[in-house]
């Protein structure tokens, strides 16, 4: 009989993947891909580059999962947000980003709104995006880890392998930027 | 800008769709890749094929799929396949 993998935690369903244990890397694959494609989606602003990145790292993690030392007694996720932002920074390197508001993007407006709603969305969207992608590439990992994953700040300089002061600058300063940017922009256009 | 207002922005952008496969995608492909290598062991290890002979076999092997084989030879090939399947399910080449 299988074990019941989703009662386990990351790290227990890592040594399981150590041993190759298809059923535990499904498991963590169902549990935490969501989350990791969302960062990545959030850092390249691409459905296709964040799939594949997603893809990527839990492939590596496959075959080597050696590589996450849980001895060190750092969280799985921890390392594992580390792992994708260092894909998405690699990536965003080799390439520069793609105009804005893809496939996904355009479904997040598909709930049922008047179509001068949806353009609104749309225009704001877009706006706060052109932004966001435009700030450099550690304010805006400092800002997705703290603002959309909700990680501590503790957590977010221990992903990014930073100081806690050098994060809470990196994240001052992102918000900063934005406050400024945007309004230039017109971002007190309120619908 | 206040902080206030700067928060009710950046929580517009806070939804997103994750595509409906994706964990399936990523685990298919992981384990095809690792039982793909496995049978190359199989070969090499046990079968003691050499590990050119392998790769021109796993090439070869997958030409054919692509360029649609006459049915009876797809047949074949995936009965082969089953056949390292059921080997490598049962853990029988070690």
């Amino acid at each position: 009989m299988q074990p019941d993998y989703t009662t386990y935690s990351d790290n227990v369903l890592m040594e399981a993947i150590v041993l190759q244990h298809h059923l535990a890397f499904s498991e963590l694959v169902n549990r935490h891909s969501s989350r990791f494609f969302g960062l990545a989606y959030r850092l390249l602003n691409n459905v296709a580059d964040a799939e594949d990145i997603t893809q990527d790292a839990f492939s590596k993690l496959w075959h080597n999962p050696r590589s996450y030392n849980a001895n060190k007694n750092i969280k799985f996720t921890t390392w594992f947000y580390r792992v994708v932002t260092n894909l998405c920074t690699d990536q965003k390197r080799k390439k520069k980003p793609l105009p804005l508001l893809d496939a996904t993007s355009e479904n997040l407006m598909s709930t049922e709104i008047s179509a001068d709603e949806h353009v609104a969305r749309t225009q704001q969207h877009e706006r706060i995006e052109r932004h966001i992608q435009a700030l450099p590439t550690k304010q805006q990992i400092a800002l997705n880890l703290c603002f959309y994953e909700e990680l501590t700040n503790a957590e977010a300089a221990e992903v990014m392998n930073i100081k806690l002061k050098t994060l809470q600058t990196l994240v001052f300063r992102a918000r900063n930027t934005l406050k400024q940017t945007l309004q230039l922009d017109g971002g007190n256009h309120e619908r | 800008m206040n902080d206030e207002k700067l928060d009710r922005l950046l929580s517009e952008r806070k939804a997103i769709e994750t595509p409906p496969h994706l964990a399936n995608n990523i685990i298919h492909n992981a384990l095809s890749a690792a039982k793909s290598n496995s049978i190359q062991n199989i070969l090499c290890d046990v079968l003691g094929f050499k590990p050119a002979v392998v790769m021109a076999l796993t090439l070869l092997l997958g030409l054919a799929i692509g360029t649609n084989l006459p049915q009876e030879e797809l047949q074949t090939t995936t009965a082969l396949s089953e056949f390292y399947d059921d080997i490598i399910d049962e853990g029988n080449y070690l």
